[in-house]
């Protein structure tokens, strides 16, 4: 593959495909997707009552209530409170945690690591195997290649998150005594919640990359290739499979919401201790900061990745940051 | 020795309906040096026999030929690999439409160097130096600048440029264009093909020139071969073959041509039907449905590719003993008798000095300031009972001015009136008289139809406010059917059962609906083959004799503009750089950038070829 290096070369020396200013939209785009976030919680806190009722234990009087309601500022009008919550949260400065006590975005922070861990790695982990597949399943010489893997995945896809994770359990950690239940131990403790996500995230990949390759395969641009007298394997990796990737690249973008969602299912069935984890107990323990700190962080996550996949995006087809 | 020599190929592609045979027995040489054309309406197979002369047919297609020997080696049974070694050793391509040719997310450096010898592309420094040299050798200017820019960043003719030079890299002896300028503009479509000519002769390139427009390969061809439902059928010198037709088939592409020299006294013959479908052909003549001339042989026998002595060419028809065909003459119901028109009448929709520009309400756009406006003051007027046409090449903003009439799109400056009233002061009941008396058909009436619904569904649409009466509804449309040369029969189908042609009917029925006084066609013919290109022109021109409407026709193309109009207007950039009478504009053109168009517009057949020879 030494061509592909030398055009890679001759590619990045003539001229990088990222325009500035093309970030910079993305990125004040992705600034006001982040403050729509965070209205919405807001809002969503000020319609479900006052929350000092919430935070006062059951047997508080109306009056501690209402002290209570004045120390977290509750009894202010909307929109100074309004203020005041985008102010404290662009300060990084939450209430402490209900329970432990400590602050609340370090109690997230000190999980994000962890989830990052699980969620990067499934997501790295199902793409390649849903590429993989996809790749083989349009080129792949013999039909067997063809047909039988993106079948395989394909079966995988339907089978729910949280059965899936069961299932691995009962087969790797009760029956053959491979693997670990639960826990957070060794890397070993890894291996099930991986699998669980990347079985989410592949057979999607796979299907999409699939067929737009097939899509494209005889397209003008991809004969002209051909024509060019270069072997076939090249056509259909340089100019097949990576044109392909456009629309592949923005679905696995789509599929980290889906991750987050589904990181918060395998975190709690395999006692995972993730944001995920976190964000179950802080909402069934009402421990309101840390929830809200969570949710936080997660769209923070979530924007900064849909950004790297926008500009990914751009580098597999430039005509993309034309709009 | 010819460098290409095919004889007797067959092609044949397994569908789900059946075998389709686009290819039936085709037989052509090209010595190096010279020009061959191939012409043919759409689904004649002229592109797939382009296409397996370089060894792309689709793995669906099977192919069989006598002798297939393309530069001395015979690649009758050849691998795959044998087939990669000619396209990279000896055989270039050039496709229809430049922009989808390139890889988007690919440099143009990067794609050219892609297509050179190893031996050019082994340092980085070698491929540059090559590059700047092909670039230069298709006639690139800045070629430096170029190799850096993506395809999305070049025009049309440059693009189609650098796939030239992609395909001169290895320097190949037989170069096949695909409808190398069907994509382009007309004054870019005369320079690229001067282009493949002196390449022609500079490199002693063999080519292959497919096209579905005989008058673009006149001049530039030597001989050409006329393709219908997958045989050659006409095949000899260029000028004899265009001249002294001695194929029904040819000579109605030749009649159906619309040409800038070309009157309305003389009509256009149009083709009417289409080419065969290429599945179970039934014996003898596949031009059989659409022929003139047919006669009881014709349905027994397949007529042979046979030398006519009369006229020195080849030709696959039974009539061929009298040399030159002579069509029958065209139905009176195409000649035109011109309808005054009523100029001293008050003007239907006038339009005064208007500008648009575009994008200015965009939120986040503050850095790149105002831009260039599409439009810039232009004014016009039309008459009842007479027709205007706009020329102007793609970006013009001919097709703004005809959007912002209809109201489809706001001028940001100046005004339009309906009548002797602006637009915007319209009353309510006014409104709906203007929707009604003007109506507009799209380019491809494809995307403007409802692919859901039955063609009578979508024409009962227009009828709606007009018709209460359902019985009445369904007759009126019977009677739009008939007057746009519709069986009753297409009433019932879905607009993807239709044709091109068709469709387009079906959009001017629709819009004949509502009983205009002005229909606006934006480039009505421009999507259609030749043929059906002269039956829909007709159409119109009876339509008007019929009803006394008035056009507003936008065209890239002269010869049609030529062909209706009774004055014109040419956009230049936003401008309106001339205005006049067709026959002024075109006889004596003041402005630079007209001479230019007439200068480039594709050398139609002349007159005289039309009427002379035996
Ligand atoms: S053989 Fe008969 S049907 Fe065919 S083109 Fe000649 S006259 Fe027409």
């Amino acid at each position: 593959m030494a061509t592909i290096s030398h055009f890679k070369a001759l590619q990045a020396r003539l001229r990088s495909p990222i325009e500035v200013r093309f970030l910079l939209r993305r990125a004040i785009g992705g600034l006001f997707s982040l403050w729509g976030a965070v209205t919405i919680v807001f809002l969503m806190l000020y319609a479900t009552g006052n929350p000092a009722e919430v935070l006062a234990p059951e047997t508080a009087t109306a009056e501690q209530v209402a002290e209570l309601a004045r120390q977290y500022g509750f009894d202010q009008p909307i929109y100074l409170q309004y203020r005041n919550f985008l102010v404290n949260i662009m300060q990084g400065n939450f209430p402490n945690s209900l329970y432990t006590g400590r602050p609340a975005f370090q109690e997230v922070l000190y999980r994000v690591p962890n989830t990052l861990l699980l969620g990067l790695t499934a997501v790295v982990l199902g793409a390649l195997l849903g590429l993989v597949v996809g790749y083989v399943s349009s080129s792949g010489r013999s039909r067997i290649m063809r047909v039988v893997p993106i079948r395989l995945l394909m079966i995988l896809q339907s089978v729910p998150n949280f059965f899936m994770g069961l299932l691995l359990i009962y087969f790797f950690s009760l029956t053959l005594r491979w693997l670990p239940t639960s826990g957070f131990s060794s890397w070993r403790n890894l291996i099930l919640p991986i699998t669980t996500l990347a079985c989410y995230v592949a057979p999607n990949v796979a299907r999409l990359f699939r067929s737009t390759m097939n899509e494209i395969r005889f397209e003008e641009h991809i004969q002209t290739a051909r024509a060019k007298g270069i072997s076939e394997r090249a056509v259909r990796i340089r100019h097949n499979a990576i044109n392909a990737l456009g629309p592949v690249t923005t679905l696995i973008g789509l599929q980290l919401g889906g991750v987050l969602a589904g990181a918060v299912v395998v975190e709690t069935l395999f006692a995972y201790p993730g944001v995920g984890q976190l964000l179950v107990q802080a909402v069934v323990s009402r421990d309101y900061p840390v929830a809200l700190a969570a949710v936080i962080l997660v769209c923070l996550g979530y924007n900064i990745a849909s950004l790297l996949v926008d500009v990914l995006v751009v580098i597999i087809d430039p005509r993309a940051q034309k709009r | 020795m010819s460098f290409l020599d095919i004889s007797e190929l067959k092609i044949q592609i397994l569908s789900r309906a059946g075998i389709v045979h686009p290819v039936r027995g085709v037989s052509l040489q090209i010595e190096p040096g010279e020009a061959l054309g191939l012409v043919g309406e759409s689904g004649c197979g002229k592109t797939i026999t382009s296409m397996a002369i370089a060894g792309l047919l689709t793995p669906s297609a099977t192919l069989t030929a006598k002798r297939f020997v393309v530069g001395g080696v015979d690649m009758s049974n050849a691998s795959e690999r044998a087939w990669r070694n000619i396209r990279r050793d000896s055989v270039g391509v050039i496709f229809q439409n430049p922009m989808k040719a390139l890889n988007p997310r690919m440099l143009v450096g990067t794609q050219l160097a892609e297509a050179m010898a190893p031996k050019d592309r082994g340092s980085l420094r070698a491929s540059h130096m090559k590059s700047m040299e092909l670039l230069d050798s298709v006639g690139v200017t800045q070629p430096k600048a170029r190799l850096s820019q993506y395809p999305h960043e070049l025009s049309g003719g440059l693009a189609q440029r650098i796939v030239i030079a992609m395909a001169l890299a290895r320097n190949p002896k037989l170069l096949i264009a695909d409808e190398p300028t069907t994509a382009l503009d007309a004054s870019v479509q005369k320079q690229i093909l001067d282009l493949i000519d002196n390449l022609r002769k500079e490199l002693k390139l063999a080519v292959l020139m497919v096209t579905h427009d005989l008058g673009v390969v006149q001049e530039r061809v030597d001989r050409v071969a006329v393709m219908y439902a997958g045989r050659i059928i006409e095949h000899g010198a260029t000028d004899d073959v265009i001249s002294r037709s001695s194929h029904p088939y040819t000579a109605a592409l030749v009649a159906a041509m619309p040409s800038i020299d070309r009157g309305r006294d003389k009509p256009l013959q149009g083709l009417e039907g289409l080419p065969p479908p290429l599945i179970n052909l039934p014996g003898g003549c596949a031009l059989r449905p659409r022929c003139a001339l047919a006669t009881g042989i014709c349905e027994q026998i397949d007529p042979p590719l046979a030398f006519v002595e009369r006229t020195g060419h080849w030709a696959a028809c039974h009539n061929h003993h009298h040399g030159r065909v002579v069509l029958p003459p065209v139905i009176a119901d195409t000649t035109m008798e011109t309808v005054a028109p009523e100029l001293d009448a008050a003007a239907i929709m006038q339009v005064r000095s208007i500008t648009k520009v575009f994008g200015q309400q965009r939120l986040l756009n503050f850095w790149r300031g105002p831009r260039p406006p599409a439009v810039k003051d232009v004014s016009l007027s039309i008459a009842p009972g007479e027709t205007l046409g706009i020329v102007g090449e793609s970006g013009s903003g001919k097709t703004t001015v005809a959007r912002m009439m209809v109201g489809l799109e706001m001028p940001t400056e100046g005004e339009i009136l309906f009548g002797d009233k602006p637009l915007s002061a319209l009353e309510p009941a006014e409104i709906g008289q203007w929707r009604r008396e003007v109506q507009f058909v799209f380019q491809d009436s494809s995307s403007s139809l409802n692919p859901r619904f039955t063609i009578a569904r979508s024409i009962e649409e227009s009828l709606l406010a007009l018709e209460p009466d359902a019985q009445a509804r369904q007759e009126r449309i019977r009677k739009l059917l008939a007057e746009v040369g519709l069986t009753e029969a297409m009433a019932s189908r879905k607009p993807n059962q239709l044709s091109g042609g068709q469709r387009q009917r079906v959009g001017i029925a629709r819009a004949l609906a509502r009983n205009p006084k002005l229909m606006i066609a934006d480039e009505p013919v421009s999507a259609l083959d030749v043929s059906v290109q002269a039956t829909i022109l007709n159409l119109l021109n009876r339509l008007r004799r019929e009803r006394g409407m008035s056009y507003i026709i936008i065209s890239h193309d002269l010869g049609v503009i030529r062909y209706i109009c009774d004055r014109m207007i040419v956009m230049y950039r936003g401008d309106v750089v001339e205005a006049g009478s067709t026959e002024a504009v075109l006889q004596n053109p003041q402005h630079e950038y007209t001479r230019r168009l007439i200068a480039a517009a594709p050398n139609h057949i002349s007159e005289n070829q039309r009427s002379t020879g035996t």
